[in-house]
């Protein structure tokens, strides 16, 4: 475990498991950074904690098998699974990577994202303003749109990011697309039609297929937690001296 | 009388016309609050946020209710300190 740090794992569970979690660790105040890297065993339609989801929408998660979430973030719905890796980095809340700006505080974990895909291979940049699409996806999916320091390969989205500011603590999360995901399925459970599934795929990329071949998902989330802990273990570390 | 409020800096870099929502009001007109106690819950960039209450006192008007969206510089609510 990297100096400085109360917790740095990558777990292979639930976005069920991943947000009891998050509740967990924000009972209290935080006192040392956490992270974790997740690794989906099932698929979740994970909303912003703005979305209202209706009886509807709860019985065709159930009937088709899968979780119905809502993060503490901001932001549009992500359907996870083992297409994707969430990363959850908990950090005190007066830590030196939380900038006032709300913007702002997004840019460190944007561009370590975009450092760690770099190492893999993969041209990655995370984007300092917004970066407007047309389209309807923008207004409803996370990764319909790209907000402040999310980043970017080949002008489509592969990481999206996402916070939660509170007394105990802040919580940042990322999304990354390890592989294309099935945005049909998505579509089909928010009742979206089949032009927005098409609008997703063209949006957005996957470590897959950046590095045409198969991927490890084990091996990438470990290597993002290789990365990111030593950050932020180092941040907090310093503040404190 | 005190203006709650999403702080200033908070926005800073936020593109002009881009609008916060109220998500949820965590305290009502009339209830008693003390400083920093979370009072609402706003989204803002993909980020929830939690504005707490600026001093001890009695929260007197809800300005923006739940599920609507506000300005940079608008009033959530006022509180009277006390």
């Amino acid at each position: 475990m990297p100096e400085g740090i109360a917790d740095a794992a990558v777990c292979r569970g639930t976005a069920v498991e991943e947000q009891a979690w998050i509740a967990r660790v924000f009972r209290e105040p935080v006192l040392r950074p956490s992270v974790r890297v997740w690794i989906y065993r099932r698929p979740a339609l994970v909303l912003g904690c703005s979305a209202r989801p209706g009886a509807d929408l709860a019985k065709r998660a159930a009937a088709t098998g899968v979780d119905l979430c809502i993060r503490p973030t901001g932001g549009g719905a992500v359907l996870v699974g083992r297409w994707l890796l969430g990363a959850s980095v908990v950090l005190p809340a007066q830590d030196p990577f939380v900038a006032a700006s709300i913007p702002g505080s997004f840019r460190w974990l944007g561009l370590a994202h975009a450092a760690w895909l770099q190492d893999l291979g993969i041209a990655a940049q995370a984007v300092p303003a917004p970066v407007a699409f047309a389209g309807a996806t923008s207004r409803w999916s996370c990764f319909g749109g790209l907000s402040h320091w999310e980043v970017e390969a080949c002008g489509r989205k592969i990481v999206g990011l996402a916070q939660s500011r509170r007394r105990n603590g802040v919580l940042f999360s990322s999304g990354i697309l390890i592989e294309p995901p099935p945005w049909e399925m998505l579509c089909d459970m928010l009742g979206r039609p089949g032009e927005d599934a098409a609008e997703l795929a063209s949006r957005t990329v996957s470590c897959a297929e950046r590095l045409e071949g198969p991927t490890e998902a084990e091996a990438l989330a470990q290597s993002l937690l290789d990365r990111l802990s030593p950050l932020v273990g180092g941040a907090a570390l310093g503040s404190s001296r | 009388m005190i203006d709650i409020a999403l702080a200033n800096e908070a926005w800073e870099g936020v593109d002009a016309g881009t609008e916060a929502l109220v998500d949820a009001w965590l305290v009502r007109e009339g209830e008693r609050v003390v400083a920093g106690q979370p009072l609402a819950k706003v989204v803002l960039v993909k980020t929830s946020y939690e504005v707490p209450a600026p001093a001890n006192g009695i929260v007197e008007r809800i300005l923006v209710p739940a599920e609507q969206t506000f300005a940079r510089g608008r009033s959530l609510g006022t509180l009277r300190e006390g």
